[in-house]
């Protein structure tokens, strides 16, 4: 039981909330190791918040049940559903919710005067606090005279302060611009590894999610589409979703040639007749499959490679220079295939050139 | 959480059950007594019919003069809110927003004020400008303001700041990108004007023709004032009539009074149709800072404009109402002039009037705190908790300004006297009677404040270990102090100018200043009521004053 609870900190079981006549969350399920930094991914309106605020308590569930530190904090079979207060968790929130009656030090020092702490524990920690998020000289500050920078790091402070053992996050990045957005993203990671919290965190970016993130649960409508690494989600996306939502990818589908099938690769025929090989993972293929093909990994050559896997020749319609990379969009079979190259590579509206795909590249969808 | 759960439940059901009480219970009594066409006396009814209505058709004269009184002040009124909103919200008026927070003033000058103030202005004989008149030779009177034109002049100076208010926030919630992108795409000044401008601003225009001509039906002092003198009756007026004199006549009254009801109930509804269809215009319910067109030297033309409604709806009323007060005989010839603080003296001196001024101030004090802690409540349920039946409270709460507060007061009359409890006559019905009527100002404006706090900064007080209470004396009465507050002040403000719900409901030992006031004018001259009137005016606006700080430091928190 104790060997459990410490290896599972967050359990959510069947979780499923209502809005009104809106089925929010669709039964979703995951746990979340002691110390692990987890996100929960997808778009707006996929029920990521709401399970969030589930766990917090600030939502309450319809059905399920949701487990912190092995103790039962909301059953619907048992008539559970411990208060916000009693559930040991803290939050940082997309609007910050910084009181602006208040000055920087009663901000963060509010949660140490709930737990009646002493007036020289308080000060010490709220100092410690305020200086891990550089804010120490700003203490005395009306909270309402911050920057948005400035909020969210007197929120973060606030929201670690009292030694919670869970921080949940909700979007708190995405009212900064993109340059702070990156910095306190950074900083973020930095907190969550010299404190050790066991976090969870909500964003719609999936940048965001791959870069601070140990797993990642990808949501969609109501429930996980796929749960891994932040490799994992990037190279073997599960569906034609997480495919399109994590990174860019071009989705090829085909019918299963059993009969062409070799060394380990699966091989799929295309609607106009070319034959694509790709990697199963251990997932089965239907007779109707798809491969997600990443854009950063096809090749472009103005020469024709010998090996014959996955090579066709093609026609550069479109070149979209974006700075680091160059988007291409080239013409195969009767359909347009989006590449991106290095800038250094150079290829011309019009061209006829040939495009190559390592096998390893092209993953198999789920049926 | 199960058992909070329930409690919360049973507080709203609760909630719900009183305030449709409140609300229901005097409208169900003029329904019945409408209907009532037996022996008067009897309660319950013994016979129901609808001969009672019959009574409205033997004076057609009421309805039409209702109709003409209505339809002149709201046409004027719509002018005036329309210019001045054009002017403060569009062009580059000079002092603009001076004028516009003086724009508010004539809606605290009050019809009842505002009717004395013109009556000694320009009654047909004694009036000021009349008299001036005759003096250079002038035979018949330059105005009389004891006709519907002049009751309608009083009422639209009063209804223009309320048509204001609805159109500039109209036309101020108005991305002027709307008309920008129309002039980049090639559009004139003029062409834009008429096809993005006016169609996007039309529906407030509408919304605010059709608020302002319901309360003009319901409205009460300013044809009591001016048309009664005359014998000019209007449906509320005739209303009053008909219960004050002896013996009253109940049924016909409460047919009156349902038929009032009716008609400005189906023109609240027509009004809240056209708010919700057109709502796209403030989609964002962000203030823009709106595009000002250059006027150039017209500026100074359209500074006058406002400045003259300023002087005809506020400050020439209150001067000649100052002036009459400090007169032993109205005149305007110096040579007659006898000054006096007569008038004061007698206003604060005479026991029924001081006794009106105690329970006016009681009252406004009771309303206001109890109203803020009700309307807090209210606010809460309604936009805060996520109750079953919180849309129905919503509707029940908002339902009293779809009544005619005459009608209203009818209705608790007719209600109350009937109980064996002792409570008609007393100043308890008139705080129930103002608690109710004012449901609608008193939530509208602390949820304005509520639904500004950000449901995140009670949560997160929660998220740091706060109990509910400790959230509630640590985060959320601090951040909602200043709106609770301005609130009071309103309450405060309404309940001392009240009159239409009052007039029918005080009795010989509990007197309000707002009939207080009606009175004299009956009973006495101009000079005592004129005083008694700016006694009323203040109050109002030393309480006004005290909202502006109020919302100052409203305005700075939020402004952060």
């Amino acid at each position: 039981m104790d060997d459990h609870a410490s290896e599972h900190h967050i359990e959510v079981e069947n979780l499923v909330v209502h809005y009104g006549e809106v089925m929010a969350v669709k039964g979703v399920s995951f746990t979340v190791r002691r110390g692990e930094h987890l996100t929960l991914l997808g778009p707006s309106g996929c029920g990521k918040t709401t399970t969030l605020r589930a766990i917090a308590g600030l939502e309450q569930p319809s059905a399920g049940e949701i487990r912190i530190g092995g103790q039962v904090v909301y059953a619907s079979a048992k008539r559970i559903n411990v208060p916000t207060e009693k559930r040991g968790v803290s939050m940082v929130f997309q609007s910050y919710a910084i009181w602006p009656h208040m000055t920087v030090f009663d901000n963060v020092a509010y949660g140490l005067r709930v737990r009646r702490m002493g007036k020289k524990e308080i000060a010490e920690k709220v100092q410690w606090a305020l200086n891990l998020v550089r804010m120490g000289d700003l203490a005395d500050r009306s909270a309402a005279k911050l920057s948005g920078g400035q909020q969210q790091r007197v929120a973060l402070a606030r929201s670690f302060v009292f030694s919670p053992t869970v921080i949940l996050f909700d979007e708190p990045l995405s009212n900064l611009d993109a340059k702070l957005r990156a910095e306190m993203r950074l900083e973020i990671k930095e907190l969550q590894h010299q404190l050790g919290i066991t976090s969870v965190y909500v964003t719609h970016d999936q940048e965001e999610a791959l870069a601070i993130s140990d797993r990642v649960i990808v949501m969609n409508a109501g429930i996980i589409e796929q749960i891994g690494s932040p490799g994992e989600i990037y190279d073997m996306p599960r569906s034609a979703f997480v495919a399109d939502f994590v990174g860019a990818a071009n989705l090829i589908r085909g019918r299963l040639r059993q009969d062409l099938a070799r060394d380990g690769l699966v091989a799929l025929e295309t609607p106009a007749g070319h034959v694509v090989y790709g990697v199963e993972n251990g997932r089965k293929a239907a007779p109707e499959s798809a491969f997600s093909v990443r854009t950063v990994y096809p090749r472009l050559s103005r020469e024709r490679p010998e090996t014959g896997l996955n090579a066709w020749p093609v026609r550069i319609n479109r070149r979209v220079f974006l700075g680091d990379f160059v988007q291409y969009l080239v013409d195969w079979e009767d359909r347009q295939l989006v590449v991106r190259r290095p800038p250094m590579e150079h290829f011309e509206e019009g061209e006829e050139v040939t495009l190559t795909v390592a096998p390893e590249h092209c993953v198999l969808l789920e049926a | 959480m199960g058992a909070r759960l329930h409690m919360q439940t049973v507080i709203t059901a609760g909630v719900i059950l009183v305030c449709a009480g409140l609300v229901l219970y005097p409208l169900f009594f003029l329904g019945q007594v409408a209907l009532n066409t037996g022996d008067p006396t009897a309660w319950p009814p013994d016979q129901y019919g609808l001969d009672n209505f019959d009574g409205l058709f033997h004076s057609p004269g009421i309805l039409l003069n209702t109709l003409h009184v209505s339809a002149l002040a709201t046409a004027m009124a719509i002018v005036i809110g329309f210019t001045m909103a054009w002017i403060l919200a569009r062009t580059d008026v000079p002092w603009r927003g001076t004028l516009e927070s003086l724009m508010s003033l004539p809606y605290y000058v009050t019809p009842l004020v505002g009717a004395l103030a013109w009556s000694a202005l320009a009654a047909p004989n004694s009036g000021f400008l009349n008299q001036v008149w005759y003096a250079v030779g002038g035979v018949q009177p330059l105005f009389n303001i004891n006709s519907p034109l002049g009751i309608a002049w009083v009422m639209a100076l009063f209804e223009g700041s309320v048509a204001f208010v609805m159109i500039s926030a109209a036309m101020k919630s108005m991305d002027p990108a709307l008309e920008e992108s129309s002039q980049v795409l090639g559009a004139g000044k003029f062409e834009t004007m008429l096809r993005v401008t006016l169609p996007l601003v039309a529906p407030a225009v509408l919304g605010a023709t059709i608020f302002v001509f319901a309360e003009m039906l319901g409205s009460f002092s300013a044809a009591a004032i001016l048309g009664m003198p005359e014998r000019f009756y209007v449906v509320t007026t005739a209303i009053w009539t008909l219960v004050i004199r002896f013996p009253p006549d109940f049924p016909l009254a409460a047919a009156m009074g349902i038929s009032l009801f009716g008609v400005m109930l189906a023109m609240m509804y027509l009004y809240g149709r056209i708010m919700r269809a057109t709502t796209y215009v403030t989609i964002t319910g962000k203030a823009f800072r709106p595009r000002l067109m250059q006027m150039g030297w017209t500026r100074w033309l359209l500074f006058a404009v406002c400045v003259a409604y300023l002087v005809v709806a506020v400050f020439l009323p209150m001067l000649a109402l100052l002036y009459v007060s400090l007169l032993k005989f109205a005149t305007i010839f110096p040579k007659d002039i006898i000054w006096t603080l007569e008038n004061y003296q007698t206003a604060l001196n005479l026991g029924p009037v001081r006794s009106a001024l105690g329970t006016s101030l009681l009252l406004g004090l009771l309303t206001a705190t109890v109203g803020v802690l009700l309307m807090g409540l209210l606010s809460w349920i309604i936009y805060r908790s996520r109750t079953p039946g919180r849309g129905f409270l919503e509707y029940i709460v908002m339902f009293p300004q779809s009544v005619p507060r005459l009608v209203f007061g009818l209705g608790l009359l007719l209600g109350w006297v009937v109980m064996p409890i002792p409570v008609y006559g007393t100043i308890w019905l008139l705080l129930l009677a103002y608690l109710t009527v004012f449901m609608p100002l008193g939530v509208r404006t602390v949820s304005g404040v509520m639904v500004q706090l950000d449901k995140s900064v009670e949560e997160c007080a929660r998220v740091c270990g706060a109990s509910w209470l400790y959230q509630l004396r640590t985060v959320t009465m601090p951040l909602l102090r200043p709106g609770l507050s301005a609130a009071w002040v309103l309450l405060f403000i309404a309940s001392v100018r009240e009159v239409g719900t009052s007039v029918l409901l005080v009795g010989p030992r509990t007197k309000v200043i707002g009939p207080a006031i009606i009175s004299s004018w009956e009973s006495s001259g101009l000079q005592l009521t004129a005083a008694m009137a700016l006694i009323q005016v203040t109050i109002v606006f030393a309480a006004l004053l005290v909202l502006l700080r109020v919302a100052g430091r409203m305005a700075r928190i939020e402004g952060e």
